[in-house]
């Protein structure tokens, strides 16, 4: 779909790095507030699905040059690989791991393995929801 | 190795993840699938040969005790089918490699088939009745894709009916499983049958046996819930097809033997009544759809209506002989059936048709492949000592000895229509005078007959190492008579 | 696994042999081969004559399912050798026979030598297995066997026709019988045939015997060609002469037969047995015959000759059963019946099988066996003819070849049946006799007919495609041995009696042999001016009357029109059983979604409204429930009037529109719920499918709202409705019903203290079910990846076909 409207593709820009940035917020506060990887990644593709709503597929695919199925196996690899780490310890498959570590930057950080995991999600959620939007959209 | 009993269905897992980074690279792709689906059948195989010296395996899965985690069981049924699939499975992938094209493989065949493989390794696998609906969900997203992809006009028309009556047979699942979970507050297979025993009858519990078995029924594809199994199994190239015909319907009848062994069990009265009823109405529309058609792949696609009657027959009879009988069944039917579409694959390829009255002859130029598909289609008829023989006979026997002739008599007969069916195909594709097919040179016919040898090969050592196989089906079987088997197993009391 | 097994088993080694030595050493005729195996089994199985002589048994049993009781037990008394001796003895020289019948450069002689190994090991086993379930498995090997030989021809229709026929009606029978194998297993704990025999009282007393008799029965009257299953083997003779002579009149025809006599000791003392074995038998006998007389093709008159003289020995079968009926009768007489029926299936081996090969002879160098074209070849064929009449006198019951003995047992046996005053005999015994004499006189008939018709009257060349000439010698071997058998039985029946006859009738009364003892079956030509000679003076008087005015009397048969017969009834049925599925299958199938989910939901208000009512399922407890607050209602108006919008819609975009406000709705009722995440995630969703919706838009035709009839949306409405409350109530009764503290409380204790987390919901995700997410993300990827391949690949129309598969 072409469109051409200034205001439109001016506000979008705007609109476009706050919901992602919102969008990066429920996925970290995921774990103590209401969010989540799914949420997040939903709300990272609807940021994109705007950015498209305003400019062409063509243009948009240019900003972002991301061939997202390959998003979609990265993503799955992420929660694979959590997942399976308990393999490597033999405990139950999916055990998680949590703690506090000591960063540089961030200081005492709670750390917990559900947070690889969710970000796995994250990123099959992105992937899938832009490859099928991108798929869709270039069949015209 | 505690996980021993996830690799069946992480590794293929991990591999469709893999394979998704890979789609232009053909042989990378085929050679990841086989060495893949080679390592799922040894993990299923060193699980079952586990399971059955050491008992049910199970694992807490992250650890959260049963009943409140997921927990998945690999008793020996389960490990057995697991096994099974996973063996079917790389016999396709082989098949594959020669037929299904390389455009379809580029566009993700070979991940999806992996797919397909986790969600039917899953559903055998899990103990959670929750988890069974996402393991359902995995297995149809894949199998809606194998479906369609290609996107061939018959495959267009037909997905959508699939994809639509599996949608509502899903919602209905996640239904059942709500109110389930209203009445005894579990998700656990075994926690719920421990639970439901200690109430024992209970009306309500038995309307939601009912609704399961729709639920399951509709991907079993008994009666009167089958109507859409014919036209989609219709549309995907063989290979497709032989998954689905060997699997699918077959997770199916598992859930229903699963359920209604370990927790349904409260009213058979009714319960396995009406399914024994259902059963055999099954199996005679199947005998009439499998008599009425001229088409190779029709025929045989009824035939998976005829077996998904003989088996939930055989769980409706529900004593140990029968129950005995159903996994040996079950067991045969998947290789058997998947062998045979294989093998009229090659059929199809060679010849160029779907259609028995335009084929003939091929015995003088492809002997090989003309006596491999008559062993197989003598195992499907239940001639010993083939495959299907010792299951259709304790079956058979399990029912005459509870009083339901007309259902055993039913089952027995059945094996003539079948057998009817399938000689149709051998004499009128193999016999009658040689013809000339544009293109059969061209054919790879021994690569593509390989995988269904193989499966008939397998076939032929099941049935005739009934003897071998015989404390293996005998274990899979207390678990299903003995629920207290496998309640212990899971919540270790 | 013993010699013995390994004798029962050489045949299928030595069929894995045969292709090679086909291919490998083609200047010699694999028959050569091949004939070796049944010589050494022959004289294998002689050896067993001094310890079945006196009664005595062998037992050798191997594994193979013993869980199941299901083992090789190799079983040879004297009834099983009889048969063992006749399997390898005709296998012999039928095997030779065709090394001169086959060209072994036209024919692809190692499917034959195969199917005819097979055969002969599948038939040994028959015969010699003790348990029921490998006799089973033999048995329906024989089917398969049969079924390739006589298909051997498979470019030809008719081999086709006549081995799909003979296919479907024995192992139709052989699926029975394993209904009744399996019946006579549940009510005696065990396979083995010797074990049930010892239970045989107990078993007579059971509710399933009568069951079980008649389903076995089956088995045996379709395999034997009993009435009215006997249509399959006429068209059997489809199969290279050798194979008739020896599958289908030999051997495998006798299974039956067989089985009958096997059993006996187990059924013999019911009634039933009696009257089912013995009317049958009698009656095919009878029609066999009759039936025989219009053939014109000579094979044809074989066939039903044959089906006819295994009617006899099946009635012999039948009467014989009165003798364990009476078991405590001093002079048994009806023992008689039973040694003349073992006697009878030996002579009818020897002189059936010489007319099969004189048969295979005369087609074999006049290129026909139409009697209508054949006439005069007395002259060219002088050895053939001797053979001929050998066997089709003996066949017809005239001395002094061993036929007439036998039939005069046969008579004797039909006769003293009038005398018992059981089975309400003397209203209806009396069709026996009147019947087997009339079947004896068409016997009589066809058999000058196939003599007389062939060998002389008028030479007819300008029929004929070839010059007739005499057979080779190699082709006259066999059929010389066998006439030179029928002489010697006739003249020496008592060679046979206590070496062969009186074991194998021994095996068939069991409980009326003690132990050392042996039946008296001294065999006799003169037994005075008795009622069986003068039947067989009338059979010969009333027959050469009849055959010498044939001419006239043959039409009659033309009144029997060709539509009621049992082949018609095969072929209409069969024909309609094809025609009728499809007809009934494609109007149920009728490919519309619409009506399968009808069909569907129907069936899923139906069973489940039924369950409800008739279990008494409903519940409605009401105490536990928060009151109703006006956002709930207000929430639930917006629903249904958004459902309603699109129910309604004109246009796709209402559609969309108001579907999205359906799913606001549903988020909001989450929010008052106070489920921030499921509010939220709803939320996005629903943003997202509407943006794809929106996008899809573009491609979707305009809306396009079917007229459809009142009725069917009638119905639709119902069926929603009805589907509809049904969910409903079962989901209050659901929720009236919680018998249990769920585990929901697990996760609100441990969502911090063991999962580190404070949001449940997402803990829940990530970590109590995790793994069901880890899924749930897979079909997400499945779906991904799917939607891309359906809209970019696209498969052109073109090898559409070739790549469907």
């Amino acid at each position: 779909m072409k469109t051409n409207d200034v205001i439109l593709q001016t506000t979008s820009k705007v609109v476009f790095f706050i919901i992602i940035l919102f969008a990066i917020h429920l996925f970290f506060a995921g774990h103590y507030h209401p969010g989540g990887g799914f949420v997040g990644g939903l709300m990272t593709s609807g940021a994109l699905v705007l950015l498209l709503l305003a400019f062409d597929i063509k243009t948009v695919a240019k900003g972002f040059p991301i061939d997202y199925k390959i998003l979609i196996g990265i993503g799955l690899l992420f929660a694979i690989g959590t997942a399976a780490g308990a393999l490597v310890f033999n405990v139950p498959f999916f055990t998680h791991v949590f703690g506090d570590v000591y960063l540089p930057i961030f200081g005492e950080t709670s750390l917990h393995t559900a947070m690889l995991f969710d970000l796995g999600v994250y990123l099959v959620v992105i992937g899938v929801t832009m490859t099928i939007i991108q798929t869709i959209g270039e069949s015209e | 190795m505690i996980n021993l009993l996830v690799l069946p269905l992480l590794i293929p897992l991990v591999t469709a993840a893999l394979l998704i980074f890979l789609p232009k690279s053909i042989r990378v792709q085929r050679a990841v699938s086989v060495v893949s689906a080679i390592g799922t059948l040894a993990a299923s195989i060193v699980l079952l040969l586990t399971v059955k010296d050491n008992g049910i395996q199970t694992v807490n899965v992250g650890s959260w005790d049963a009943p409140f985690g997921i927990t998945l069981v690999s008793d020996t049924l389960s490990a057995l089918l697991v096994t099974t699939s996973s063996l079917i499975t790389l016999s396709v992938i082989l098949y594959s490699f020669r037929s299904i094209g390389e455009a379809r493989e580029r566009f993700y065949y070979y991940p999806i088939v992996q797919f397909l493989l986790v969600g039917v390794n899953g559903a055998f696998t899990t103990g959670d009745i929750f988890n069974l609906f996402v393991f359902f969900e995995v297995m149809l997203m894949a199998s809606y894709v194998l479906i369609v992809i290609g996107g061939t006009k018959i495959q267009l028309r037909e997905s959508i009916k699939y994809i639509l009556v599996n949608v509502i047979s899903s919602a209905l699942f996640v239904i059942a499983v709500a109110m389930l979970y209203s009445v005894v507050g579990s998700l656990n297979m075994a926690d719920i049958s421990q639970r439901i025993a200690q109430i024992g009858s209970l009306p309500i519990l038995t309307v939601i046996a009912v609704l399961f078995l729709i639920v399951f029924g509709l991907k079993g594809a008994i009666f009167p819930l089958y109507f859409w199994l014919p036209g989609s199994y219709y549309a995907p190239p063989v290979p497709v097809l032989a998954l689905f015909g060997s699997l699918l319907t077959k997770v199916g009848v598992y859930s229903i033997l699963r359920s209604y062994s370990l927790f349904f069990y409260h009213d058979q009265a009714f319960t396995h009544e009406l399914l024994g009823i259902l059963a055999i109405i099954t199996i005679i529309v199947g005998c009439i759809g499998a008599i009425a058609y001229w088409d190779v792949k029709k025929i045989i696609i009824y035939n998976i209506i005829i077996a998904v009657g003989v088996l939930t027959f055989g769980i409706s009879v529900a004593t140990e002989e029968s129950y005995m009988g159903t996994v040996f069944y079950t067991i045969h039917d998947m290789i058997v059936k998947a062998a045979l579409f294989l093998l009229i694959g090659v059929m199809i390829k060679i010849t160029g048709t779907n259609d028995l009255r335009k084929m003939g002859g091929l015995m003088k130029k492809y002997p090989l492949l003309g006596w491999t598909f008559l062993v197989a289609a003598f195992a499907l008829a239940g001639i010993p000592p083939l495959s299907g023989f010792v299951g259709k006979l304790l079956i058979v026997r399990g029912g005459l000895a509870e009083g339901a002739y007309v259902g055993s008599l039913i089952v027995l007969l059945s094996s003539l229509v079948v057998l009817y069916s399938v000689i149709k195909i051998f004499m009128n594709g193999f016999w009658k005078a040689p013809k000339d097919y544009p293109g059969e040179e061209n054919q790879p016919v021994l690569s593509l007959w390989a995988p269904g040898a193989l499966l008939v090969l397998a076939s032929i050592l099941y049935g005739v190492g009934a003897e071998v196989m015989y404390p293996i089906i005998s274990q899979a079987t207390d678990a299903l008579v003995h629920p207290a088997i496998y309640i212990d197993a899971v919540l270790k009391e | 696994m013993s010699l013995l097994h390994l004798a029962i088993f050489s045949p299928f080694l030595m069929a894995i042999f045969v292709p090679f030595l086909y291919k490998g050493l083609k200047s010699i005729h694999t028959g050569w081969f091949v004939l070796a195996l049944p010589i050494l089994l022959f004289t294998y199985f002689i050896g067993f004559l001094p310890i079945t002589r006196n009664n005595g048994t062998v037992e050798k049993s191997f594994d193979w399912i013993p869980s199941l009781g299901i083992h090789f037990t190799a079983y040879v008394d004297g009834l099983g050798l009889l048969f063992a001796l006749l399997i390898t003895g005709i296998g012999a020289l039928v095997v030779l026979y065709s090394i001169f019948y086959l060209s072994k450069e036209k024919e692809s002689l190692h499917n034959f030598y195969v199917y005819l190994l097979l055969f002969m090991g599948a038939m040994l086993g028959v015969v010699l297995s003790d348990n029921l379930i490998t006799l089973y498995m033999f048995w329906e090997l024989t089917s398969i066997s049969s079924f390739l030989l006589i298909a051997y021809w498979y470019d030809r229709e008719r081999s086709r026709y006549g081995a799909l026929k003979s296919m479907l009606l024995t192992v139709f029978g052989g699926l029975s019988m394993l209904g009744g194998i399996l019946l006579l297993s549940i009510m005696g704990d065990t396979f083995s045939i010797r074990e049930l025999i010892s239970q045989a009282g107990e078993l007579n007393q059971h509710p399933l015997f009568l069951f079980a008799l008649i389903l076995i029965l089956l088995g045996a009257f379709t395999k034997s060609a009993q009435f009215p299953f006997y249509i399959w083997l006429p068209d059997a003779m489809e199969a290279p002469t050798p194979v008739s002579a020896y599958l289908h009149s030999a051997t495998m025809v006798k299974a039956g037969i067989y089985l009958v006599a096997r059993l006996s000791p187990i059924f013999a003392f019911s009634s039933y047995w009696f009257w089912i074995v013995g009317a049958i038998g009698i009656f095919t006998m009878f029609w066999g015959s009759f039936n025989a007389v219009k053939q014109t093709d000579l094979k044809g008159i074989l066939a039903f000759s044959t089906v006819s003289q295994l009617g006899l020995i099946m009635s012999l079968l039948g009467v014989g059963a009165a003798a364990l009926h009476f078991d405590t009768l001093n002079d048994n007489i009806y023992i008689a019946a039973v040694i003349a029926a073992v006697f009878h299936l030996i002579n009818h081996a020897t002189f059936k099988g010489s007319l099969f090969m004189v048969v295979g002879i005369v087609d074999h160098e006049t290129g026909t066996r139409d009697i209508r074209k054949l006439g005069g070849l007395l002259s060219f064929m002088p050895v053939t003819f001797t053979i001929a009449v050998i066997g089709a006198f003996s066949m017809a019951g005239l001395p002094p070849f061993n036929g007439f003995l036998s039939k005069e047992m046969f008579f004797t046996g039909m006769i003293q049946l009038v005398n018992l005053d059981l089975f309400n005999l003397e209203t209806w015994g009396m069709l026996f006799p009147i019947l087997a004499w009339i079947g004896s006189i068409f016997t009589f008939i066809y058999s000058m007919m196939f003599v007389f018709k062939t060998f002389s009257g008028k030479y007819q060349p300008e029929k004929l495609d070839k010059k007739p000439h005499e057979a080779p010698v190699g082709m006259l071997i066999s059929p010389i041995i066998l006439a030179f058998l029928v002489v010697l039985f006739g003249l020496f029946p008592n060679l046979l009696s206590y070496s062969l006859i009186q074991p194998a009738a021994a095996a068939i009364v069991p409980s009326l042999v003690g132990p050392g003892e042996l039946l008296d079956v001294h065999i006799s030509h003169w037994h005075g001016f008795n009622p069986e000679l003068w039947m067989t003076i009338g059979v010969i008087a009333v027959g050469t009357l009849m055959y010498l005015t044939l001419s006239k009397w043959i039409k009659l048969y033309a009144l029997f029109p060709g539509k009621v017969t049992l082949n018609a009834l095969y072929d209409t049925s069969l024909y309609a059983a094809e025609r009728g599925s499809y007809t009934l299958t494609k109007a149920y199938m009728n490919g519309f979604i619409r009506t399968y989910l009808v069909y569907i939901f129907a069936f899923f208000i139906g069973i489940l409204g039924f369950t409800m009512w008739t279990r008494q399922a409903l519940t409605i407890d009401t105490s536990n429930l928060a009151p109703i607050g006006v956002y709930e209602i207000v929430l639930v108006v917006i629903i249904t009037a958004g459902i309603f919008t699109i129910l309604f819609a004109k246009s796709r975009l209402t559609s969309i529109i108001a579907l999205g406000a359906v799913g606001y709705t549903v988020s909001l009722f989450f929010v008052i719920f106070r489920a921030p995440d499921l509010a939220l995630t709803q939320l996005v969703i629903e943003t997202v499918s509407v943006a794809l919706f929106l996008l899809c838009f573009y491609h979707l035709p305009k809306l396009n709202r079917h007229e459809e009839r009142m009725g069917f949306k009638l119905g639709n409405l119902i069926i929603s409705l009805g589907v509809g409350a049904v969910i409903s109530l079962m989901a209050i009764s659901a929720h009236s019903n919680k018998m249990f503290e769920s585990i929901a409380s697990f996760y609100v204790e441990n969502t911090y203290k063991e999962a580190a987390g404070k949001n449940m919901v997402n803990v829940i995700l990530v970590d109590f079910r995790g793994f069901d997410t880890l899924f749930e993300i897979s079909v997400l990827a499945i779906a991904g990846l799917g939607i891309f391949g359906l809209i970019k690949l696209r498969l052109a129309k073109k090898g559409e076909e070739a790549d469907e598969n």
